[in-house]
């Protein structure tokens, strides 16, 4: 029981530093920017609540060319978690570092709980914005939560699947983006490049797509497609398959932690000055 | 009877620099050390090896018997005083004082109290961190290191930052937790400090240690 809370506490200090009001800002404004700029749209006037939640947190449809505008859009969207990235940072992982670092049980310890709390952090931003959008969409009198899909068999049927698999999609790929930055941060102690570790993958890999010849074939490595469920192949022949990003963004996401783990026995994080 | 802590022949280097020469040290349970030196002479760097936060490259650092860094990363029961503290300013003193204590488990709003009224903070522990002064931070950082009621305490420079009846006050606790049979590792840079409070004095130069009395 006392573990269970010990872990619970640990938690939620480390929440606190990643849901700081300037992250929490930021990411209200983006969102309620976007939504509105979504639904302000003529053409998007008769968009269930749904839809529009899966319009702004899907991502680009596979087929689609990625404009600049479109690049843009995205990488606007991880920005709040990349300002949560970087409080989290600041807060857990160096200044705190003396004064809670020996209160673990070992460096491991210590390193698997920051792992924890980043990946929790991760889907609450991740849920917080969908809810966000959906209330902002609400008050502009949109309705109904159930998207319209296609079944194997090529049926029409309602579901909130795909609501959902967008939001998890955007928690994972988060979660793969910070997972890196914090890998560098442990090795490096440089917050900076931990910063720039957790965008520039995303935006060198968004990028590489504005190109024709590379929006087919190129598209399941690519773990830029794994964060955005409207690459998703969900039934057809085209796209990413919906099972091999889910468990691709885990298995990376995993990866990154053991990787950080393994590299813990060579690095003494107390011993190193933050840069 | 076995020492409570063994420091046995630890260096450290970084780069061309040697902070630490094969420095040894016993400390017996319930005893107060004290560490006198100029900056950079090697006290915080050997406090850092005794709780586990710098790896030494000979020797070794036994608390309890039991090695730091091979058969336990950092002594078991602790509190600690390195640098300036990093609370959360946006927080009270109290809830700073229980983020920290839930790390190692539930949270004993009676021993957090205990340790404001220590340090004296108990009436501005209900404020935010931000409005704190500097002398009233360090309080809290000295509340933080023994909220948890430790058998080990590593003070570097508690006494920085505060006036005249901070000073008479934390003594005063130092010795109270020493009477309790705490061990304690002090670094001063008022020699007045160190020979008021302690048991023994150890002067530290270029990261030689001397044991004057």
């Amino acid at each position: 029981m006392n573990k269970l809370i010990k872990y619970k506490n640990r938690l939620k200090m480390d929440l606190l530093m990643m849901l700081r009001p300037q992250a929490l800002i930021a990411l209200v404004a983006i969102c309620t920017l976007q939504t509105l700029n979504l639904i302000i749209k003529p053409w998007n006037r008769d968009l269930g609540l749904g839809a529009i939640v899966y319009e702004l947190y899907g991502g680009i449809m596979w087929y689609e060319f990625i404009s600049p505008q479109a690049a843009a859009f995205w990488l606007l969207q991880l920005l709040p978690c990349g300002m949560a990235f970087a409080g989290f940072l600041e807060g857990s992982m160096d200044s705190r570092l003396p004064y809670t670092a020996y209160r673990f049980s070992s460096q491991t310890a210590w390193w698997l709980s920051k792992v924890a709390a980043n990946l929790l952090g991760c889907f609450a931003i991740a849920l917080f914005s969908g809810l966000l959008c959906a209330l902002i969409a609400v008050l502009g009198g949109h309705r109904g939560l159930l998207l319209a899909i296609q079944d194997a068999q090529g049926f029409r049927m309602l579901s909130m699947a795909p609501l959902l698999l967008a939001l998890l999609a955007y928690a994972l790929q988060m979660g793969i983006l910070t997972g890196l930055g914090m890998l560098v941060y442990l090795i490096s102690r440089n917050s900076r490049l931990a910063l720039l570790s957790y965008i520039l993958p995303a935006a060198w890999s968004i990028m590489r797509h504005s190109g024709d010849d590379s929006l087919l074939m190129d598209n399941r490595h690519r773990v830029i497609n794994w964060g955005m469920a409207k690459r998703f192949s969900q039934g057809g022949g085209f796209g990413v398959d919906t099972g091999e990003a889910l468990l691709g963004s885990l298995a990376l996401i995993l990866a990154l932690a053991l990787l950080g783990a393994a590299v813990q026995a060579f690095i003494n994080q107390t011993q190193r000055k933050a840069r | 009877m076995k020492p409570y802590i063994e420091v046995i022949d630890v260096s450290k280097r970084y780069g061309r620099h040697l902070v630490l020469d094969a420095v040894s040290l016993h400390v017996q349970q319930g005893q107060l050390h004290g560490f006198v030196g100029r900056n950079g002479s090697g006290k915080t760097q050997l406090f850092k090896c005794i709780c586990g936060y710098v790896r030494p490259e000979t020797g070794e650092v036994r608390v309890k018997g039991r090695r730091i860094g091979k058969d336990i990363a950092y002594p078991g029961s602790l509190g600690l005083i390195l640098e300036q503290p990093g609370f959360l300013p946006q927080y009270t003193g109290r809830s700073n004082l229980a983020l920290l204590m839930g790390l190692t488990g539930r949270v004993d709003r009676a021993r957090i109290d205990r340790a404001l009224q220590a340090v004296g903070l108990l009436e501005a522990a209900s404020k935010r961190v931000r409005s704190y002064s500097l002398g009233m931070r360090q309080r809290l950082g000295i509340a933080q290191a023994i909220m948890e009621e430790p058998e080990l305490l590593i003070l570097d420079e508690p006494f920085n930052g505060l006036d005249e009846n901070g000073v008479r006050d934390i003594r005063k606790l130092l010795l109270t937790l020493k009477n309790q049979g705490r061990t304690i590792l002090l670094a001063s840079h008022n020699p007045e400090d160190i020979s008021t409070l302690c048991d023994t004095v150890h002067r530290m130069a270029a990261g030689k240690l001397i044991t004057e009395a």
